[in-house]
């Protein structure tokens, strides 16, 4: 049975997509067959991010409603033998997204022997993220060092343990993972950003990693290229880290303290 | 045994059925003008079912408490007012401290006669420490539920164990509240008797939601954007004195008549 991780904030523009593409392809680069849905309906955003908006002749909804089948539209991802993508519909409605129809593809998925299926999860707290959340096992929580955002994470999380198929029907609760993007540790030093313990003392679940706030996530959005794939980049060390850790390895968190200046760039100021 | 009761028409107690004394809690509506209308739609605007609060009330029994009016008022018609109360989930079930025609009136739609209020005398609170850190509050707002009438004892203790998370919100109908784990900001803790929480307490908390006074609020970290107890709410916009916030405190009403928030540090 396949394995459903939600990829999940509450905010917008934290991350989500970023490391739906990130950690899909991660997973997949280890060798495990996996898909990666955009829930975005009306929006679509992954598809850019993972470099195959070109390709894209059939989406989610056209499968929902029978215009299409899986094999029609899952999309192989050019870099990853193991990568398919599912896009959002840019015309519809996002009431098209029905429950029984995305419980059939993610039933469908795990028949054609998927073994992960990430969801993206669009912003907000209304049908399209809750049907993203519905099915899931396990849920990344995108969140900024930032007051609003670890709200709006802490309101998903509720809902996470009361809204969600495990919630209703008293399964094991979904495991909850806290990923916290857009860290920078000079800011949070200089105290213009949330620090690790602020944000884990009040949504208190369990860290899967940091990623630092870069210019390289920019860069390889723009290009179509999931993060992890920029070689050499803290960023995709960084999501590295994170697959690990998903795959219950023990890695001590990396990129999470400020860089020590040296005295010439203290006293002449720098980047 | 057999309760045929045709084959013992003499018998002097039916097996049927029995008669016995039963008492009900009450919320009380206290009117404090004569004008109906304008009582009506107050009620509609805060608890209708198109306010905030729409499911506030819970098909709740109510009486309607005249003794603040002057009896020489006129009588107003209660049915409209009825109506609207019924669309709250309240069911009015009867009158207490009327003049003699509204009593009238009020018997002719169905309801009966509540006798007045009796005021039981508070018990004496101990004082906690010899110099209780205390803290009044500026803002005092007195909601139209208030009195209660309670005498049969409530359910259990209601014990969540869950963090309660933004959005979230959980009443403990006629019972104390225990949460052992966090509250967080955006969520909602509400009983009518006592609330613990062993846990940061980061969001809202209402005790005495049905206006009992004697009801406290206890936390291990009090660092709320809102407190209440019957009513008497304060929020965080005001802070809370450095002895308390964030520290391990409890929060009670003042037994003086004057119904203050009270705010003290736990003391080990």
């Amino acid at each position: 049975m396949a394995r459903i991780i939600v990829i999940t904030s509450g905010k917008g523009g934290v991350g989500k997509t970023t490391t739906s593409a990130s950690f899909a392809t991660g997973l997949a680069m280890r060798g495990h067959k996996t898909a990666v849905i955009d829930f975005d309906v009306g929006l679509r955003n992954l598809d850019l991010i993972m470099g195959c908006e070109r390709r894209v002749v059939y989406d989610l909804i056209n499968v929902i409603q029978g215009e299409a089948n899986l094999n029609q539209a899952l999309i192989k991802d050019k870099q990853c033998d193991n990568l398919y993508v599912l896009a959002a519909s840019q015309t519809r409605d996002k009431d098209a997204l029905t429950q029984t129809g995305v419980e059939k593809v993610l039933h469908d998925l795990g028949a054609m022997d998927f073994e992960y299926i990430v969801c993206d999860s669009p912003a907000g707290i209304e049908t399209g993220a809750l049907m993203a959340m519905h099915f899931a096992d396990e849920a990344l929580v995108v969140t900024n060092p930032e007051v609003s955002s670890v709200r709006d994470s802490d309101r998903i999380l509720g809902m996470l343990s009361s809204k969600t198929k495990r919630a209703i029907e008293g399964l094991d609760p979904i495991k909850e993972h806290l990923l916290i993007t857009r860290y920078n540790p000079t800011r949070v030093d200089q105290g213009q950003m949330l620090s690790l313990e602020d944000i884990q003392d009040i949504l208190r679940i369990k860290l899967i990693g940091v990623i630092p706030e870069s210019e390289s996530v920019l860069q390889a959005s723009n290009q179509g290229v999931p993060a992890v794939h920029m070689q050499g980049s803290d960023v995709s060390e960084a999501y590295k880290d994170v697959i690990d850790r998903f795959m219950g390895v023990d890695k001590p968190m990396r990129f999470t303290e400020a860089p020590k200046q040296g005295l010439l760039k203290r006293l002449f100021g720098g980047k | 045994m057999p309760s045929s009761s045709a084959g013992q028409p003499a018998s002097p107690v039916p097996v049927t059925f029995e008669i016995k004394s039963a008492q009900l809690p009450l919320v009380a509506l206290l009117l404090k003008t004569s004008d109906g209308d304008a009582v009506a739609a107050d009620v509609l605007q805060k608890f209708g079912p198109h306010s905030e609060s729409p499911d506030f009330f819970d098909h709740d029994a109510l009486v309607i408490d005249f003794s603040h009016l002057d009896p020489q008022t006129p009588v107003f018609d209660l049915v409209p007012l009825l109506k609207v109360l019924r669309s709250c989930s309240l069911v009015p079930v009867a009158v207490r401290g009327a003049s003699p025609e509204a009593m009238a009136a009020a018997l002719a739609v169905g309801l009966v006669e509540a006798p007045a209020e009796v005021h039981r005398p508070r018990p004496v609170v101990e004082a906690i420490a010899p110099e209780p850190v205390v803290e009044t509050v500026r803002e005092v707002v007195h909601e139209v539920v208030h009195e209660v009438v309670r005498e049969i004892p409530g359910p259990p203790t209601m014990v969540v164990d869950k963090p309660l998370r933004s959005g979230q919100k959980i009443y403990a109908r006629g019972c104390d509240l225990v949460v052992l784990a966090m509250v967080n900001q955006g969520a909602e803790v509400v009983a009518d008797g006592n609330i613990h929480v062993y846990a940061p307490l980061r969001g809202k908390a209402m005790a005495g939601a049905r206006g009992d006074t004697n009801a406290r609020i206890f936390s291990l970290c009090l660092e709320p954007e809102l407190i209440s107890i019957a009513g008497v709410y304060r929020t965080s916009e005001n802070p809370l004195a450095p002895e308390v916030q964030g520290k391990a405190a409890q929060v009670r009403l003042s037994n003086d008549g004057q119904e203050k928030l009270i705010i003290e540090a736990l003391r080990t």
